[in-house]
């Protein structure tokens, strides 16, 4: 049995070093060849997990050279559009200026009932108001609406707004992270005077306490703490 | 470019390490299977005592080997050889010619296969 539980560990270690290696893409995002390869990883692993008659080497070397040979794969379609498209695909626009593309459909085998599905994901219910529907290479649609369907934006408004930027988290469960301080450029006398003016005594009673581009302060106390 | 130069660079040391493995086994388990050949002809001459000391022979060579075969090779194929050697062993000291030299042909059968198994050919593609 305490083989069974180093063996998992081992074996569990590979993979998400691996899946590390992989990114950070969600099974949903996944492109053809990346899901391939991570129904392989899972399956490659599960046997020697579970036959300890089979070196645990025969699991990893495989794995390893399936992560080797992704990575070769990602570089080369980073590298050459030819080899992306190849094994990646291209987009396809399957509704333009509201008509749907059945030639497209039918070579992405794509039913009208998933596209509608689609659109109606993205909040779309009239193909009309719909200027593009791109069948992504991960297999999801993208909507664009026709620009008199889309909601204004403050440029279309002429209205000037303040950008907030990136808030950064400078409390975390009432650890203080230096390194986005100095992000901030924010010094100890700062902190301790944002946490007087809001009656707090200790850090541990904050649970997060973040500060965007404009200096602007979101502070999150503990349930219970005031 | 350094990630693509490092996945091929991982390919080719493994490729080089289990082209290295599969000459190990090969000078690993011949002379081993030249032993029991040579322990087969001792014992139907009747020389008992040359038979078990060849036997004897390959049995400790092969229980020296163990650790490095079950890393690379499958557990269930290197055990039976293990435990066969033990019972031919008891065989060529009792002197029972047939099932002493049955044992032996099974023992290079399995030995072959662990051989083969490493070795690059057609037949282990397919």
């Amino acid at each position: 049995m305490l083989t069974a539980v180093v063996r998992t560990v081992i074996l569990y270690l590979v993979i998400v070093i691996g899946i590390r290696l992989m990114g950070k893409r969600q099974i949903g995002q996944l492109e053809p060849s990346e899901f391939v390869l991570s129904l392989l990883i899972a399956d490659l692993a599960a046997v020697p997990m579970q036959d300890f008659g089979i070196p645990i080497i025969m699991g990893v070397i495989p794995i390893v050279t399936l992560l080797c040979l992704s990575t070769i794969l990602s570089v080369l379609t980073v590298k050459s559009i030819r080899i992306r498209a190849l094994l990646c695909s291209r987009p396809s626009i399957v509704v333009q200026n509201g008509k749907i593309l059945s030639h497209e459909m039918v070579k992405n085998r794509f039913t009208v009932d998933e596209l509608m599905e689609e659109l109606r994901v993205a909040g779309v219910t009239d193909l009309d108001s719909v200027k593009y529907a791109v069948l992504e290479t991960t297999g999801r649609i993208s909507v664009i609406p026709r620009k008199e369907e889309q909601p204004p934006t403050a440029k279309d408004l002429g209205v000037s707004v303040e950008e907030d930027g990136l808030p950064v988290i400078v409390i975390s469960d009432g650890r203080i992270l230096t390194e986005n301080m100095k992000v901030r450029n924010l010094s100890d006398q700062w902190l301790n005077q944002q946490l007087t003016g809001r009656k707090i005594q200790d850090l541990s009673q904050v649970f997060l306490m973040t500060v965007d581009e404009a200096g602007k302060v979101y502070l999150s106390v503990k349930e219970g703490a005031q | 470019m350094k990630h693509l130069w490092a996945a091929v660079a991982v390919l080719a040391i493994m490729l080089l390490v289990f082209s290295w493995n599969g000459a190990r086994l090969t000078n690993l388990i011949e002379p081993q299977q030249d032993t029991l050949d040579l322990a087969v002809q001792a014992a139907r001459t009747g020389e008992w005592e040359q038979t078990e000391k060849l036997t004897q022979q390959v049995a400790d060579h092969w229980k020296d080997s163990i650790s490095y075969l079950h890393l690379v090779q499958s557990h269930r194929d290197v055990d039976e050889v293990t435990i066969l050697l033990e019972e031919s062993l008891e065989y060529a000291q009792t002197q029972n010619i047939s099932t002493y030299c049955a044992i032996n042909a099974r023992i290079q059968g399995l030995m072959d296969g662990i051989r083969m198994m490493e070795k690059f050919s057609f037949e282990n593609l397919m």
